[in-house]
């Protein structure tokens, strides 16, 4: 069974949040079977910051399904969407 | 200085097994991704670049190598492997599109599988137009002509259904383990007078930016930011928007016009596909409008469906569809309860010929065109007019239970 990148795009609730404390709680809220790789800021507009955070699953069942459900709980984050994923070979 | 080559993201898809793995090392290989000079003398390249895709890594490099790029004469490619289980199907509909061309890996010695299937009819929704048929594992068959053209056929008929033509399209015997026609003709197959993989990848048409569509942003978000005003966020998926322009946001049918648009925090006079932007509207509040609405010009606004017919493969689902089945389809950033109304006709997906006219329900692979209705107004496109807006995801029970996209519909306004 292969493994698989998949880069979620965490959109903030307003220019306001803080960002650090964020970070903190996504790393906290990757659950255990998948893998945390790293985050990345993303300017959107008029103050607005994005972070992209990487992040490795199986290619199985329920896909992106728990981490996407554990992001969106963080306090902050308006929603969560899925922009790139792919195989690791 | 050289004129920098244009980039091309290539999708490899194909039934589990079929070599999609082994192809994309060898073609790494060819890119210097992994660089030659780590070779040992007389070392066996190929060996080499599989224990190098298999061997324990640091997992930085892993992630990088996945996003590796490789160069052919006309072309900076970058490989996106496909996840193979459906539960990501969803996330290779609604986000960011990925893929400008795909290659098809189907072996020789499996033929025609389900998730050849299924692949084939994803690369159609996922708006892939350019595609190549890779027949790997020739080498089991002992470069049999006459065997590499009975798939062929096979094939051929496949990928009619999703309205691919076939006699535009290479296919291409070839052994991923051996090597043979992936940069150089091989001298198994003196049978084959086509191109070599890397030729047939020059040979894609660069992608365009759908500039020339009519403007369609789907709505991520929507902000009030103080100073600013309502600023709703999105991708601009087909058109331009320019500062000034009047749009119209449906369904919520509010208009306004564009004061200003930004994108990494830079003011833009104006925003092309692919641009993730904010746009500061006037005249429109923001609880006037809401994440899955779509933004377009007022004098060309995002079609509103009252229902649509849609082709569609069901991807998994543990029972049967039936007429009255209400699930959620997951199109663009819009999230909207779809009742079927009628299973129009049930396709064989080999053919493409119809094998059942209203069928009684849909199972687990089947191919069918249906008629749906949102339960409340949705905004979609024909696959034909905004291939872009025209896909979608239907989710249910937690998961994606079948694919499709809009082939017509009746407008609600
Ligand atoms: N004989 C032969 N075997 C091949 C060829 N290409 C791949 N294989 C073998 O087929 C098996 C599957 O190859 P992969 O490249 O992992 O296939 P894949 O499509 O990436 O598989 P998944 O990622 O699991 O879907 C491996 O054991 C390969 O060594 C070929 O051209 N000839
Ligand atoms: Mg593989």
């Amino acid at each position: 069974m292969g493994e698989v990148v998949a880069t979620i795009k965490l959109m903030p609730e307003s220019p306001e949040v803080d960002l650090e404390k964020m970070k903190e709680e996504v790393m906290a809220s990757i659950p255990e079977d998948a893998e945390f790789h790293k985050i990345d800021e993303e300017p959107i507009a008029f103050g607005l910051v994005a972070l992209n955070v990487m992040v490795v699953v199986g290619d199985s069942e329920g896909g992106t399904e728990q981490v996407e459900e554990n992001l969106a709980k963080i306090s902050g984050v308006n929603n969560v969407e899925v922009t790139d994923i792919r195989r690791l070979m | 200085m050289a004129k920098e080559k244009e980039h091309m993201n290539l999708a490899f898809i194909g039934h589990v097994d079929h070599g999609k793995s082994t192809l994309v090392g060898h073609l790494l290989l060819q890119s210097g991704a992994i660089a030659e000079q780590q070779l040992a003398k007389g070392e066996d390249k190929f060996r080499f670049v599989m224990d190098k895709l298999t061997e324990e890594r640091e997992r930085g490099v892993t992630i990088d190598l996945a996003h590796a790029r490789f160069d052919t004469p006309k072309y900076e490619f970058t490989i996106v492997d496909c996840p193979g289980h459906r539960d990501f199907v969803k996330n290779m509909i609604t986000g960011a599109s990925q893929a400008d061309a795909a290659v098809l890996v189907v072996a020789i010695d499996d033929g025609v599988m389900p998730q050849t299937k299924e692949h084939a009819f994803l690369a159609r929704t996922l708006g892939i137009n350019q595609l190549i048929i890779a027949i790997n594992k020739m080498d089991l068959v002992k470069y049999d002509e006459g065997k590499f053209n009975d798939l062929k056929q096979e094939v051929s008929d496949l990928i009619k259904t999703v309205a691919y033509k076939p006699s535009e399209i290479d296919f291409i015997p070839l052994s991923a383990f051996e090597g043979d026609n992936i940069t150089k003709l091989s001298e198994n197959t003196p049978w084959y007078k086509g191109p070599t993989l890397v030729e047939s990848l020059d040979k894609f048409t660069s992608p365009e930016k759908p500039t020339n569509l009519p403007l369609r942003v789907p709505i991520q978000d929507v902000y009030s930011i103080t100073g600013v005003g309502t600023v709703p966020v999105g991708r601009v998926e087909t058109g331009i928007m320019k500062k000034g322009d009047n749009v119209i946001f449906e369904p919520a049918g509010k208009s306004g016009e564009v004061k200003s648009i930004e994108m990494h925090h830079e003011m833009l006079d104006m925003a092309e596909p692919g641009d993730n932007v904010g746009f500061n509207v006037r005249g429109v509040g923001k609880n006037d409008i809401r994440r899955g609405d779509v933004a377009g010009h007022t004098d060309n606004a995002p079609s509103v469906a009252k229902e649509f017919t849609a082709q569609i493969v069901v991807l998994q689902h543990p029972g049967v569809i039936t007429v009255g089945y209400t699930p959620v389809f997951h199109c663009h950033t819009a999230q909207v309860a779809c009742t079927f109304l009628e299973l129009q006709k049930k396709l064989d997906p080999a053919t493409g010929q119809v094998k059942e006219e209203n069928p009684d329900f849909l199972k687990t692979g089947d191919a069918a065109f249906v008629v749906v209705k949102p339960t409340k107004p949705m905004v979609i496109e024909k696959i034909k007019d905004i291939p872009h807006m025209g896909r979608f995801a239907i989710r249910d029970m937690g998961q994606t239970v079948a694919a499709g996209m809009c082939i017509d519909m009746v407008k609600a306004k």
